[in-house]
């Protein structure tokens, strides 16, 4: 039991903390206080120190396979863990709702969603999956939910436990269908056979039925169509800590379980199990399911890439711009994924990595210059390029990342998914997303426009005027990394070792 | 240092980068020291690799250095130096340090300006040196974002528009290549070995990719190599329709800017097609020389057309240089011809249209940049550009007549000056696959003199009006940007060889891996009685 123990030292460490947490709100007996944000940001420090002790260790399965503790999990892992700590840093300065400001509720909420999404990327378990997934969803919709006094706010909040209550209850129904696949089990791996042996006695609509209600629940929470329409008003009307933590955070983590259940359920279904020499061999009703699933998820990735960054063209609002840009990027690691091989996986989980940093670093220089501006709306942002030098030039870089040009890592990971997809004899779906990329760049540009371009006559009296030194050391780590990034080998050997663990394809 | 010499000179503009960000915000003239000397010490390196240590009688890589950059993606930092490069880098480093010394010494936000002036030319140097195709598309994109600043912040009225809209169309561009890149990557690994990015392995392989009939949408492999990178690169040289970006971008942008941009911008187009587009698909180059013949010829007239028609001088010179890179598309069509013109069609034309096309790029770039100049300067005193509103400058401005009548007739084409001797080299190597071509062409040249005589009238000859009577001539910093290159044309109007020679070998070269596979060394070149 000790080892067993052991093994989720960094789960256990966040809920102990989680714990102390709820304590300090009795203790300092008033709604926000800066010592617990500076105790929260220690805590992911160590639980950031404990996972990444877990690229040491071999894979394992703890309490008897509810969880499984690898590298795989542990990248997604420690991506929750620096979007949360960021989103707490900006929660500290944040000015737009200051009774939200270092809320020590706010605080707890978001290690908690972060603990549920260790859950969510770390178990080969179907119903721990969806007790993580709804974990993260719960705090997820209480953050989102903070300013209900705000009309926006309150609608935001709304739609998104609204959606989010549907596609879990359609993901449930999933489960529950693949409960029965897998003769009476949870477990993907059993599910897996089970899948194979119904594909074997040629019963596709019975596998594609509860495979496509699974899906619900990743789609919501990657925000891809037709579950995007949370996204927009979510992103716009909380916080930019909320904001930031749902865009690369939470969708990070969906990302990687929907990277390990397909993996694991259905690329082996696909490809046939090496494990049970009746099932090695790959059927003709396999691959056709193979085929028409994928070409589905093909078609959602379309849809998804083509809808966000055509809507983010005329969006003034920042964050609201990000959101309709990363159903966009949400719609790019589906396309990847579509092709359901080990290149594809890897691709997706090495570009969600590449795109988080970029992203999340975009929102904290949003953050940078819109809490000095007092505005997120573009058109207020007229020359303020040369009054922050430093936001805006890493904005810049940023945005470069997510366009994919040189010589950041966007580049590295933007070409990794066109090289999937072209030996993934997918071609038209690579030209669409190069595509894409020029149309992003209508937008993006925009921002930069404004910032350098547009000349602004007097000088901005700043709203707030004193320094940010620990986000300008943010943005400063975020810019070396995204262009130290561009070589991808620095991320592969996690990430290629737990995808190819998990397929044979 | 000896095997990382090229290294040293692609990093010396970053390096003068950083420390130009780092001066202090007032020290324009520092700012302005720093960004000339790196320029004229990459000039005076380059001038010495002439002198010394370039070997002319080699057609292949010299100084070539590799080193791993990217395992995963086996991507090297891979530079070599060959003839064509060392002159399009001499032609380079000449443009930008005379746009260091036009720009005007109180430019408003000097720093920005001269650190993205340097990371553009680290840029230019880079893709004219890079042999790993990665690290070209790399340095390729990395300069889009300065001259995206560069139009965008100091240009004219319409800057941001015309700033978008280059990002805009290169971006198409380049996407396109990114996609091409995938594919040749891929291809390249198809065999059971491991993929490579080096241009030149690349190359060698394209002749087996010929065969290959793994493609898509109905068309062959080697086809959609073309389709890709030749589009990628016509968006920058630029071929009509693709053109559009371009006056706007030429109007818009400062006069050094402009100068970069006409004098060796657009040469990177041209380059990425001799080095890329061309030999990664010979197959479909033959197949399709005839698309690439007339597109050249479009460009010419067409531009020389729509010149006609401006009334805006430095549209005009726009519109001059698509007239004038139509020249580089028309001569590589004849390096590649249809089959049925292989009989009467000799080795030695071949090397002709190469070479005319070659030289092209750099008499133009000589050329279009003191145009530039030649319209910034009457810019900076009339503060208008319209022809009709000009007139007798000769009178008043004996220096500029002197230094326009050199650039006006090198633009048009007059024996002695710079522009003749690759305009006719072209229309030689064009004429036995393309005749009816070349007919159209000279139609085109007719329309060439027509517009530039008529602009040169206006603006230096006939009745001076009041408001132009009082332009002061040319001042020292002026006739410094030019004399350099009324120097440069009439020396190589005169002995075109100085530069032909440089790059022969690797002239030669090239063609060995361009369609029908014929020796060049077999039959006479006009070039050798042009000594």
């Amino acid at each position: 039991m000790n080892e067993q123990l052991q093994l989720i030292l960094p789960e256990l460490v966040l809920s102990g903390g989680l714990c102390l947490l709820l304590l300090a709100d009795l203790v300092f007996q008033r709604r926000r206080a800066w010592e617990t944000g500076v105790f929260a940001l220690g805590l992911l420090g160590v639980v950031a120190y404990l996972l990444l002790q877990r690229f040491e260790a071999a894979p394992a399965d703890a309490f008897g396979g509810l969880l499984r503790v690898d590298h795989f999990g542990a990248v997604f892992q420690l991506s929750i863990t620096a979007a949360a700590a960021v989103a707490l840093f900006i929660n500290l300065h944040q000015f737009r709702y200051p009774q939200d400001r270092g809320r020590i509720e706010t605080q707890f909420l978001f290690l908690c969603a972060t603990l549920g999404g260790f859950v969510l990327v770390g178990t080969q378990h179907l119903l721990m999956l969806y007790l993580g997934l709804e974990m993260l969803g719960l705090c997820s919709y209480a953050l989102a939910d903070v300013h209900k006094r705000d009309r926006a706010g309150a609608e935001a909040g709304m739609k998104y436990v609204v959606y989010g209550a549907l596609s879990s209850g359609i993901m449930l129904y999933g489960i529950s269908l693949l409960f029965g696949l897998g003769g009476a089990s949870f477990q993907m791996t059993d599910i897996a056979l089970g899948v194979n042996r119904a594909l074997l006695e040629g019963h596709a609509v019975q596998v594609l039925l509860p495979t496509l209600l699974l899906l619900a629940g990743f789609l919501f929470k990657l925000a891809l169509v037709p579950f995007h329409w949370w996204a927009p008003d979510v992103y716009q009307g909380t916080t930019t800590a909320i904001a930031g933590y749902l865009a690369v955070g939470s969708k990070l983590v969906a990302l990687g379980a929907l990277i390990r259940t397909l993996a694991l359920i259905f690329a082996t279904a696909v490809h046939g199990i090496e494990s049970d020499p009746a099932l090695i061999e790959v059927t003709t009703v396999a691959s056709e399911f193979g085929a028409s699933f994928g070409l589905v998820l093909a078609i959602l990735a379309a849809v998804s890439m083509v809808w966000g960054n055509l809507a983010a063209i005329g969006q003034t609002h920042l964050r609201r711009l990000l959101a309709y840009s990363s159903i966009g990027h949400a719609g790019y690691l589906l396309a990847s994924i579509s092709l359901l091989n080990a290149d594809g996986f890897h691709a997706a989980s090495t570009y969600a990595i590449v795109y988080g940093v970029a992203s999340l670093g975009a929102f904290a220089a949003v953050f940078a210059i819109a809490v000095r501006a007092g505005s997120e709306d573009l058109r207020d942002w007229s020359g303020l390029g040369w009054q922050y030098p430093l936001a805006a030039g890493s904005l810049v870089l940023f945005f470069a990342s997510l366009i994919g040009l040189p010589p950041t890592a966007g580049f590295a990971g933007k070409w990794r998914l066109l090289a999937a997809l072209w030996a993934g004899d997918r071609p038209g779906l690579a030209l669409l997303l190069a595509l894409l990329s020029v149309v992003s760049l209508f937008y993006y540009f925009r921002v930069i426009k404004e910032l350098y371009l547009e000349r602004r006559e007097e000088a901005l009296s700043p709203r707030v005027s004193r320094k940010l030194p620990w986000l300008a050391g943010f943005l400063v780590v975020a810019c070396v990394a995204t262009i130290a990034l561009i070589n991808l080998g620095w991320i592969d050997a996690p990430l290629r070792l737990a995808t190819g663990d998990l397929t044979h394809g | 240092m000896g095997e990382h010499l090229l290294s040293a000179f692609v990093a010396l503009p970053f390096v003068s980068a950083l420390f130009v960000a780092l001066l202090p915000k007032q020290s324009a003239a520092g700012q302005r020291f720093v960004a000339g000397t790196t320029m004229a010490a990459a000039l005076a390196f380059l001038i010495g690799l002439v002198l010394g240590g370039f070997d002319t009688a080699r057609g292949g890589l010299q100084f070539a250095e590799s080193t791993a950059w990217i395992p995963s993606f086996h991507v090297n930092w891979a530079l070599g130096l060959d003839g064509l490069a060392l002159v399009l880098l001499l032609l380079s480093a000449l443009i930008h340090f005379i746009a260091v010394i036009a720009t005007p010494r109180d430019i408003a936000g000097s720093k920005g300006y001269y650190a993205l002036l340097l990371l553009l030319f680290g840029g230019v140097n880079g893709v004219f040196l890079a042999t790993d195709l990665f690290l070209f598309y790399v340095f390729w994109e990395l300069m889009l974002i300065p001259m995206y600043f560069l139009i965008g912040i100091w240009g004219g009225e319409q800057r941001k528009r015309a700033a978008g809209k280059f990002i805009l169309f290169t971006l198409f561009g380049s996407v396109l290549m990114l996609v091409g890149l995938v594919a040749v990557y891929l291809r390249s690994g198809a065999e059971g070995v491991a993929p490579t990015f080096d241009i030149y392995a690349l190359q060698s392989q394209a002749a087996s990719w010929m065969t290959d009939s793994g493609g898509m949408f109905g068309m062959d492999f080697s086809s959609w190599i073309f389709l890709l990178f030749f589009l990628a690169f016509a968006v920058k040289i630029p071929v009509v329709p693709f053109h559009t970006w371009l006056p706007d971008a030429h109007v818009q942008a400062p006069t050094p800017v402009s100068v970069i941009l006409a004098g060796v911008l657009l040469k990177l187009g041209a380059y990425g097609m001799l080095r890329v587009a061309f030999p990664f698909a010979p197959d479909a180059f033959a197949d399709l020389a005839w698309l690439v013949a007339t597109l050249g010829v479009i460009n010419i007239v067409y531009g020389a057309w729509v010149a006609l028609a401006q009334t805006d001088f430095k549209r005009l010179v726009a519109y001059s240089s698509i007239s004038h890179m139509g020249f580089f598309l028309l001569g590589m069509a004849g390096v590649a011809v249809a089959a049925d013109g292989a009989a009467h069609f000799e080795a030695g034309t071949r090397f002709n249209a190469l070479a005319g096309a070659s030289l092209q790029l750099i008499t133009h770039g000589i050329s279009a940049a003191l145009m530039f100049l030649l319209v910034g300067a009457v810019y900076d005193r009339a503060h208008h550009r319209d022809l009709g509103r000009m007139g007798g400058l000769g009178r008043v401005m004996p220096r500029y007549f002197a230094i326009a009548t050199v650039g006006f007739f090198s633009s048009l084409g007059l024996p002695l000056l710079a522009g003749f001797v690759p305009e006719a080299l072209t229309l030689f190597g064009a004429w036995p696959a393309w005749p009816m071509h070349v007919v159209v062409t000279a139609f085109g040249l007719m329309l060439t003199a027509v517009y530039l005589l008529q602009a040169y009238r206006s603006v230096l000859l006939g009745r001076t009006p009041d408001a132009c009577a009082s332009f002061r001539d040319l001042d020292r910093r002026e006739l410094s940007t030019m004399v350099p290159l009324v120097i440069a044309s009439v020396t190589l109007g005169v002995a075109p060889f100085l530069v032909l020679d440089l790059m022969a070998e690797t002239l030669r070269t090239i063609l060995a891996g361009l369609p029908p596979d014929i020796l060049p060394a077999t039959s006479i070149e006009i070039t050798e009685g042009l000594r």
